[in-house]
């Protein structure tokens, strides 16, 4: 009867020491190591330059938005006003233009036309923030689908163009407007 | 009698404890993926917006104040541009010069181009920043990464 208790008390044990040890010293150096950055990076393709587009832009039947230092102006087909958005301090209303534009590509998508393509024509003052804030709210908007976020595509092929004219009537941007990029979306979620 | 040996007091239990040890291990690992910083960012106040991919190991190219740098040497200055001109000599003779150095990896690179990351303040011009860029695509560098400060997500808008 004694030994038995004996034994019962003396079941052998993990020795989890070492293992201890270990994790105190990595736990540590993996916290110093973290780097709580949000840098990432948006992907632009560029043209080669033989594709480049320099002259005159005929095609009639392109999204555009035009960036004036007080207005986004959104045209379709090119040089006609649809939809007007206020500008102050290069900043606007993301989700009034996502809105907007997704209105926008449920009428294509009604016409049987569907479409993926959008060029800014952005004013030579507008700020790096301005061109990236654009971009990043026509390439896709966020979107609930069971219960989790994801980013649906909106207009992911951004073209990129000069709005010259922009300090008279913005209706003929076109004169002289030159594509320098054309962009291609790899990060867009599901298609609306 | 004095064969009778309790073990002496209690064990401490530390079960607990290595759980949240081997999670923590584990989440810190995963996230700690990514160590490689760029530590003259603090000059630049990147623009911000939501992007999903990482920085890449690509040339760099940063405009810090005034400066436009490539890989750390300075090239020149931004308020000596003439923004009339179609593209940045001195900057294309150093894109080249870079390219130069390294042929390229595979055929699906030479399709896309070279790849370089841009670091630029949010303040900076389209002018400039267009000036930049159409160098850059002359000198091939067409996979262009433009670098952002991953803004807070963004609140869902229903329709």
């Amino acid at each position: 009867m004694k030994s038995k208790i004996t034994t019962l008390n003396t079941i052998a044990e993990l020795d989890i020491t070492s293992f201890m040890n270990l994790m105190i010293v990595l736990v540590p150096v993996l916290l110093l190591n973290m780097t709580f950055s949000h840098l990432k990076v948006i992907d632009l393709t560029l043209p080669e330059l033989s594709e480049r587009i320099v002259a005159t832009q005929t095609d009639e039947q392109n999204l555009e938005i035009v960036v004036n230092p007080t207005s986004l102006m959104i045209m379709f087909p090119a040089g006609v006003p649809l939809h007007s958005i206020a500008l102050t301090d290069g900043k606007f209303d993301k989700s009034e233009l996502q809105t907007y534009l997704k209105q926008v590509k449920a009428t294509f998508a009604e016409q049987a036309t569907p479409k993926s393509d959008i060029t800014l024509l952005l004013h030579p003052k507008s700020s790096y923030q301005t061109l990236v804030a654009l971009m990043e709210s026509v390439r896709s908007y966020p979107e609930v689908v069971a219960a989790s976020v994801v980013r649906a595509a909106l207009f992911p092929d951004v073209s990129l163009g000069d709005n010259v004219e922009s300090k008279t009537v913005v209706n003929d941007t076109l004169t002289d407007q030159t594509l320098i990029g054309t962009m291609t979306d790899l990060t867009a979620g599901v298609e609306s | 009698m004095k064969n009778i040996i309790l073990p002496e007091g209690p064990k401490l239990n530390l079960v607990a404890l290595m759980d949240i040890f081997t999670i923590l291990v584990f989440f810190l690992m995963v996230n700690s993926s990514d160590v490689e910083v760029m530590q003259s960012d603090a000059a630049i106040k990147l623009p911000q917006a939501y992007a999903e991919a990482v920085v890449g190991t690509t040339l760099k190219m940063s405009i810090i104040d005034d400066a436009l740098i490539v890989q750390g040497r300075k090239i020149l200055d931004i308020s000596s541009l003439q923004l009339t001109q179609e593209s940045i000599p001195a900057l294309q003779t150093e894109l080249q010069y870079q390219a130069s150095k390294r042929a390229f990896a595979s055929d699906a690179e030479q399709q896309a181009g070279r790849a370089i990351t841009l670091f630029a303040d949010q303040d900076v011009p389209y002018e400039v920043l267009r000036l930049i860029l159409a160098t850059c695509a002359a000198a091939d560098y067409r996979d262009v990464s433009l670098a952002v400060d991953k803004a807070p997500v963004q609140e869902v808008t229903s329709v």
